[in-house]
């Protein structure tokens, strides 16, 4: 019989609105990052690492180029006679086919590919955050407090800590309450949705909870638990853990990792980051160009002026550009004589000569100010901007734009230009 | 394709000096990303050739961790593989391989035991990009026995640390001479050869009779004008890298960028 003492679920399927047009195309774990990364890189490494090899992965939005990525699970070392990595999408059942409603749902529809490995715990991911974290230690924490439910917590500022999932724990580190963003918080261990569940209590409770409209892990899951007096404790975890669902927290994370030895450090030879790598040449910084504090990834070739940016790989920086504070991603090409200043620039665009991002005034912008803020200007993959075009701060393109796209070769701060349907 | 590849990686080089002496010359690092060996084994897999051998001795441990996986180079499906040959003690034989000839008779069984028609031998030290199915269909037409590929050398080149050939007007090669004190012609050898398996086999088992060891001087040379050896001329970039001087000049040539674009877009 095959037999596997923790299995990891990884939650990949959301889309992760809050990131713009930088998930239009793409699952939010698909997302590049750091240059050579995509988010689903840190979990699926974290797992190998702490010797879990058996790693399911939900999706369910845009998951092609996510299943291309993940592909047999090689670049970390997840190709297995017996386990590894599978991915697992929604699929049509003989009565009531449905799309994954809920993160429990989504768990809860794929009951039997957890029961064909036996597990005596299951241990529950996101695909969207940035950290490392050995998930063999939480699991010894969740032996030895005998717990059915182990919640990764993490402490935040008290200031911050309506915008979580709060746990309020007695001395033992045993979860005596929790509050979903509550206006008056009683404590700042903020849940991090990392989850491991004896397998049993899991089963029993997906299995009693299964008619519940878009069952979820922290609204329902949790609390039937609680009910039910299952023992629950948090696990605390202090090390660097960042959530990239916004744009801002994403374009911050990229720019930590910039620094000489970042908080968040990729250059350790202990717990490496494995992610797929594209066949590349050597990048190339030609004569006259200036590269300060930036991440630049393989088979680029810079011949501009880049500070303070993470490029990523095959990106062509253009003659007498000036890129500053900026993420580009893979495949990117920037012509010649260009300035972007704090721009995010997805994979595949193409930007023309002379181009300005990130110019003039800031202003709200108009269409999701929520989304869209800190300055930031973010264009969207295979996007076009031709020549001589100037954006403003809080703007965002998408699609392929010609000059008739644009009043005067300007798009002012914080507008909108997004021509969706075509490539 | 209907070729297996042999990739003759054997020697440490008196001329690279200290560089290598503690690896292969044919894992000395090229342009920053590549070991001088990936581009012969990149041309094979480029080339479709699914069964590649690496023939080694002289400190082999540095190219047996570069060549740790066959899927690097994407050799080494169900069928086929990438193997590493280094000599091995058994009960006929203790010797070391003993010229390139003799390397390829102590696995002749990897020959014997392979299917595929053709065999494309090559040094593991050129740095290079060449379509061997282009080469295996010269050699076809010419009805050649061994096809070498050969080049016009650029002038002020040392010659004489080559192989030069003489071709007539066939292109079928009329004299070869193994690092020559003076060179008649500026065409040389790359060390690149196209030969049928058996014939090959058939050659290396004679040689070995005759306790002769060397693919050059014992056979191509030897058997000059009695097989139909013909010479398949590339024009492209080639540089081979034996010695410190060829070393930095062909690194440097990477920051032209003709070559980059050559090798890279």
């Amino acid at each position: 019989m095959i037999k596997k003492e923790m299995i990891a679920m990884l939650l990949a399927g959301g889309q992760g609105s809050r990131l713009g047009v930088l998930t239009s195309k793409v699952a939010k774990p698909a997302v590049a990052f750091g240059g050579k990364y995509r988010i689903i890189d840190f979990p699926l490494s974290n797992c190998i690492n702490s010797g879990v090899d058996t790693v399911g992965v939900l999706t369910q939005y845009q998951p092609l180029r996510l299943n291309s990525h993940i592909g047999i699970g090689i670049p970390w070392d997840l190709d297995r006679n017996i386990g590894g990595v599978t991915v697992l999408p929604p699929y049509e059942k003989s009565t009531n086919s449905e799309w994954y409603t809920g993160t429990a749902n989504a768990i809860y529809q794929n009951l039997e590919y957890m029961e064909s490995y036996n597990p005596e715990y299951v241990l529950i991911l996101s695909g969207d955050h940035i950290y490392k974290m050995d998930y063999e230690v939480m699991l010894d924490f969740h032996k030895a407090n005998n717990a059915e439910v182990t919640i990764a917590v993490m402490p935040v500022p008290m200031e911050e800590a309506s915008r979580f999932g709060i746990m309020i724990t007695d001395e033992d580190k045993k979860i005596v309450d929790f509050e979903e963003k509550p206006a008056n918080p009683r404590s700042n261990l903020a849940s991090m949705g990392i989850y491991i569940f004896s397998w049993k209590t899991l089963r029993e409770a997906l299995i009693k909870m299964a008619e519940q409209p878009a069952l979820d892990f922290g609204k329902h899951v949790i609390p039937y638990c609680r009910e039910k007096g299952a023992p629950m404790y948090a696990y605390e975890f202090t090390g660097y853990w960042k959530d990239v669902g916004t744009l801002s927290s994403y374009w911050e994370a990229n720019m930590e990792l910039i620094d000489i030895v970042p908080e968040f450090n990729l250059y350790e030879e202990y717990w490496k980051i494995y992610t797929k790598s594209e066949i590349q040449p050597p990048q190339y910084i030609a004569a006259d160009s200036v590269v300060e504090r930036s991440i630049i990834g393989e088979g680029t070739d810079i011949y501009g002026e880049v500070y303070n940016s993470v490029i990523g790989c095959g990106v062509t920086i253009g003659k007498g550009t000036v890129v500053r504070d900026s993420i580009i991603m893979n495949q990117t090409q920037i012509g010649d004589g260009c300035e972007l200043n704090k721009a995010i620039i997805a994979e595949n665009a193409t930007i023309g000569n002379n181009v300005k991002l990130g110019v003039g005034e800031e202003a709200d912008n108009d269409t999701a100010p929520h989304i869209y803020n800190q300055g930031i200007v973010t264009i969207g993959e295979k996007s076009v901007v031709p020549n001589g075009i100037s954006i403003g701060k809080n703007s965002v393109v998408f699609g392929v734009t010609t000059a008739a796209d644009y009043e005067d070769s300007h798009l002012a701060s914080g507008k909108t230009l997004i021509k969706a349907g075509e490539e | 394709m209907r070729a297996i590849g042999i990739i003759l990686a054997g020697g440490n080089n008196h001329r690279m000096k200290e560089l290598s002496q503690k690896r292969a010359v044919c894992a000395m690092p090229i342009a920053g990303s590549y070991r001088s060996i990936d581009f012969t084994l990149s041309n094979m897999s480029n080339s479709h050739i699914q069964k590649v051998a690496v023939l080694t001795q002289y400190n082999a441990k540095s190219l047996n961790e570069h060549l740790n996986s066959s899927k690097w180079w994407d050799f080494g499906r169900k069928q086929g593989g990438l193997y590493v040959f280094t000599p091995v003690v058994t009960a006929e034989n203790s010797n070391w391989y003993r010229g390139t000839a003799d390397a390829m008779y102590q696995n002749l069984d990897f020959l014997k035991n392979s299917h595929e028609p053709y065999v494309v031998i090559a040094s593991g030290d050129g740095v290079y990009k060449i379509d061997f199915n282009k080469v295996l269909e010269y050699h076809i037409e010419k009805k050649a026995d061994i096809t070498v590929v050969c080049r016009d050398m650029e002038k002020g080149t040392n010659i004489e640390r080559f192989g030069t050939v003489k071709m007539n007007e066939e292109s079928r090669i009329e004299e070869f001479e193994e690092k020559p004190l003076q060179a008649k012609t500026n065409t040389i050898s790359c060390g690149i050869y196209v030969i049928r398996r058996r014939l090959l086999i058939e050659m290396i088992e004679k040689c070995a009779e005759e306790d002769r060891h060397d693919f050059v001087k014992d056979i191509l040379i030897r058997y000059k004008d009695i097989k139909r050896i013909f010479g398949y001329k590339m024009k492209d970039y080639w540089r081979n890298i034996a010695s410190v001087e060829d070393y930095y000049n062909t690194n440097m040539d990477f920051l032209k960028p003709e070559v980059r674009n050559y090798f890279f877009k």
